[in-house]
């Protein structure tokens, strides 16, 4: 167990260095999560909006920590060559995968932990940083899975070009993360409620008083987030090439 | 490229080399045998453990330098091979240890605090190999290791890795320097389009060349210094394999002729040749 451990700190250390020594990465994330709010401050957003953009840059952080691993793997396989030299050798891929996550995660604390403490403040409910924290790791996580299992079956580094980008808009920016459901058709929130973002933002908003669901609702909120990261991890490793096949 | 037929046997405690053709199917091999890549049939066994049906006791004894590598990511040359080797579950004050003992063995000591990416070709794929080698893994597989690095940089990495093999490890190397795998290798193995065409020693090798010399004429050779003689020509230059004494009547006439002549004992790059080109009879 140990030794596990030992393995998933130093790829964590592995992700967290290199971006440390470079000042335009560690801003990049940050500053993707805060532009929402931004625009809503610039444009006279009211406190429901604000409260609303808030709680959208805390689910745009989570997201963003998974997916921009996507690119960190491809390249560690098939430009840095790393991966194939960690494939042949004792490290477990879970151990890898659980590394990345953990770096990552700590790399986007500078960007999540200012807007969960924000929300706490404006809504007085300090709480809500160990439930927005929760929300992250198992969103971040459920991420982590998907750019894992997509990067092992990316052939080139090319492959992942925009990849990550074009998942944040369309779990971020296009359903209702920064904004209230509500604003949706009704033949489509149904839809949008499926996207694990959406569930996650829900929980958030929920537990700040921003839109408030019933207890039986938030406990399936829960449920499905938790059960959807359990099955995408346990699909990553099924799927997922660690040796290629 | 895919192996075909491929039946190898590698001795412990050796240091083994393949030689073959651009994509003949070297990195294939190692990589299957390494774990990385799953054949479609066929069996592999690493020190008794079948690396198809067993791969994770395989990947406890296995390390492997991978051809493509590139170490130039935003760390340095130490954190580079350190924490690698924490990431294959060394502990810490040993990975230190080993860390230290393989970069100035190296001859990357000096350079242990340089962020790799600002590093040259040669002192990144050094480091690299340090990766590989600081493992301390029963089997090394290395994917021409020795590519872009200076002759002194070879002379210290080769002698490094005889001394590893001295300690009971084994080496499989593959490389394109036919003299350098001549010098340091205990045993060849040529492939060529995914066959092994030739295993053994370099000596073996090099007898499947019948003569014993090879001299290289380089300018406007005239007919009658080749006449019955065994030669090749590639553009302006023309190899000729020989006895003793022709070679030294060759050499006479070139300069007497004012052409630049080289002479030296057959190697394993003759052999090769002839092994790639169908003209050596293989036992």
């Amino acid at each position: 167990m140990l030794k596990f451990l030992r393995q998933t700190w130093s790829i964590a250390l592995m992700t967290i260095i290199p971006v440390l020594r470079v000042k335009s990465f560690f801003l990049q994330l940050p500053i993707l999560a805060i532009l929402p709010l931004y625009f809503i401050l610039m444009f006279g957003g009211d406190r429901s909006s604000i409260l609303h953009a808030l709680a959208g840059g805390i689910v745009t952080s989570s997201t963003f920590l998974g997916l921009g691993l996507m690119q960190d793997f491809v390249y560690e396989k098939h430009y840095y060559k790393l991966v194939d030299m960690l494939v042949a050798s004792p490290l477990p891929p879970l151990a890898y995968v659980l590394g990345k996550l953990l770096g990552s995660l700590l790399l986007s604390l500078p960007s999540s932990a200012p807007l969960m403490l924000l929300l706490a403040h404006i809504v007085g409910y300090q709480r809500i940083v160990i439930i927005s924290f929760l929300a992250l790791m198992l969103l971040g996580t459920l991420m982590g899975c998907i750019s894992f299992t997509m990067a092992t079956l990316m052939a080139t580094v090319k492959e992942v070009g925009a990849l990550p980008s074009l998942l944040g808009v369309v779990l971020l920016y296009l359903p209702p993360v920064y904004y209230p459901c509500e604003s949706l058709p009704l033949f489509i929130r149904g839809v949008a409620k499926a996207i694990p973002t959406v569930t996650a933002a829900e929980i958030i908003k929920h537990y700040s008083w921003i839109s408030r669901v019933s207890q039986q609702g938030i406990l399936l909120r829960w449920i499905y987030l938790t059960c959807v990261t359990l099955a995408l991890a346990v699909l990553s490793i099924k799927i997922s090439r660690w040796r290629e096949p | 490229m895919a192996l075909a037929g491929v039946s190898l046997e590698v001795p412990q405690e050796t240091l083994f080399c393949l030689v073959g053709p651009n994509g003949a199917g070297k990195t294939t091999f190692i990589r299957i045998a390494s774990t990385q890549l799953l054949p479609s049939s066929g069996n592999i066994f690493v020190m008794g453990y079948d690396a198809i049906k067993e791969p994770e006791k395989v990947r406890r004894l296995v390390s492997v330098m991978p051809q493509e590598g590139n170490a130039g990511r935003i760390l340095s040359a130490w954190e580079n091979i350190y924490y690698y080797l924490l990431a294959r579950g060394m502990e810490r004050g040993e990975a230190r240890d080993q860390t230290r003992r393989t970069m100035e063995a190296l001859g990357l000591w000096e350079i242990k605090d340089s962020l790799t990416m600002k590093l040259s070709g040669g002192f990144r794929r050094r480091v690299l190999a340090a990766m590989a080698l600081a493992s301390g893994a029963d089997v090394v597989f290395l994917d021409e290791p020795t590519a872009g690095l200076d002759p002194i940089a070879r002379r210290e990495f080769w002698g490094y890795i005889r001394g590893m093999v001295r300690e009971g490890q084994t080496i499989i190397f593959s490389t394109h320097m036919l003299n350098e795998a001549e010098q340091v290798s205990d045993f060849v193995t040529m492939i060529t389009r995914g066959r092994i065409v030739f295993k053994g020693t370099p000596s073996e090798a090099k007898k499947l060349v019948k003569s014993s010399y090879r001299v290289v004429l380089k300018g406007r050779v005239s007919p009658s210094i080749l006449e019955g003689k065994e030669h090749r020509t590639h553009g302006d230059m023309v190899y000729v394999y020989c006895e003793e004494e022709e070679a030294v009547s060759i050499v006479e006439r070139a300069i007497r002729e004012g052409i630049e002549a080289t002479v030296r004992p057959v190697g394993l790059e003759d052999a090769f040749v002839k092994v790639m080109e169908g003209d050596a009879q293989v036992p």
